[in-house]
């Protein structure tokens, strides 16, 4: 699917205080994308642990029904 | 470790799907509120008639996407153009008010806007500089909503929910569903379906997780 445009026009996409550092990393992390040698991986200290939860069976719900929105 | 070294945290299985199921939230925020700040452009209509194929079987939300699919595929730029115009600005007003205040309490700028600007810059979250519309229309608050969602990190589950059921809920699905019997609606009543059906799954997803 093409790129689109969607960002936001009537609000002001970058908020005031907004860390955007916190922002890119976690950027890429959601994409998966190659960590550089620079980078250093550390295991999220309040990871939960694997779960078939209320949370999870939600997770899938999400993901069917907006999956194809990712444009 | 030093100073000026990235870091990036590994997340477990559940957390990352999670995470992941909410930029998708984020994205249909955002196309709702492209959709409903200004007409579409032709790339935004061909990219919904390139939607692949749905299971219209798998409920309302799966029907929502059909029904853009098919609402764009049977339009064209131009005549989109006609009906937002018609709909969202007419001649001295259009067919629609898409303002929250108006919904609630049957006139504009009213107290809801003022609950909700207040919202806003404790969210640290502010209007557009050079937008007119209040900060109440239905795509200032898509916009609104998608901020808040891919700042997880900084605003908790229950900020969106909070935000959703004082600034959305009353009022999203009476708008969308208005949208749906408008006379000027052609390419906008299959909006208004996927929005009704949207926010319905919404308001379900968030009373769940919090």
């Amino acid at each position: 699917m093409s790129d689109l445009n969607n960002k936001p026009r009537f609000i002001n996409a970058g908020r005031r205080g907004f860390m955007q550092g916190a922002a890119v990393a976690g950027g890429v992390a959601a994409s998966g994308v190659a960590q550089s040698a620079e980078t250093i991986i550390e295991p999220a200290q309040d990871a939960p642990a694997p779960s078939k939860s209320k949370g999870y069976q939600l997770t899938d719900h999400v993901r069917k029904y907006y999956q194809r929105a990712r444009f | 470790m030093t100073a000026d070294q990235p870091v990036i945290s590994v997340k477990s299985e559940d957390k990352f799907l999670a995470d992941e199921a909410h930029l998708m939230r984020a994205s249909v925020y955002e196309l709702l509120g492209s959709l409903l700040a200004s007409e579409p452009e032709e790339q935004i209509l061909q990219t919904l008639r390139d939607i692949g194929d749905v299971d219209t079987g798998e409920g309302r939300m799966a029907m929502g996407w059909q029904l853009l699919k098919q609402g764009a595929s049977k339009t064209r730029a131009e005549l989109v153009r006609d009906e937002y115009f018609a709909l969202f600005i007419g001649v001295g007003r259009g067919e629609l008010v898409p303002f929250g205040s108006w919904y609630i309490t049957g006139f504009l700028m009213e107290k809801p806007l003022a609950a909700l600007r207040g919202d806003l810059q404790r969210l640290g979250i502010e209007r557009q500089q050079g937008v007119k519309e209040s900060e109440d229309h239905m795509a200032a608050l898509c916009d609104a909503m998608a901020i808040i969602i891919r700042s997880a990190d900084e605003i908790p589950l229950q900020e969106q929910q909070n935000f959703f059921n004082h600034h959305l809920a009353p009022w999203a699905q009476q708008f969308f569903s208005d949208m749906q019997n408008a006379r000027a609606a052609h390419f906008y009543r299959s909006v208004g379906f996927f929005g009704e059906s949207f926010f319905d799954f919404e308001q379900q997803l968030l009373r769940m997780q919090c």
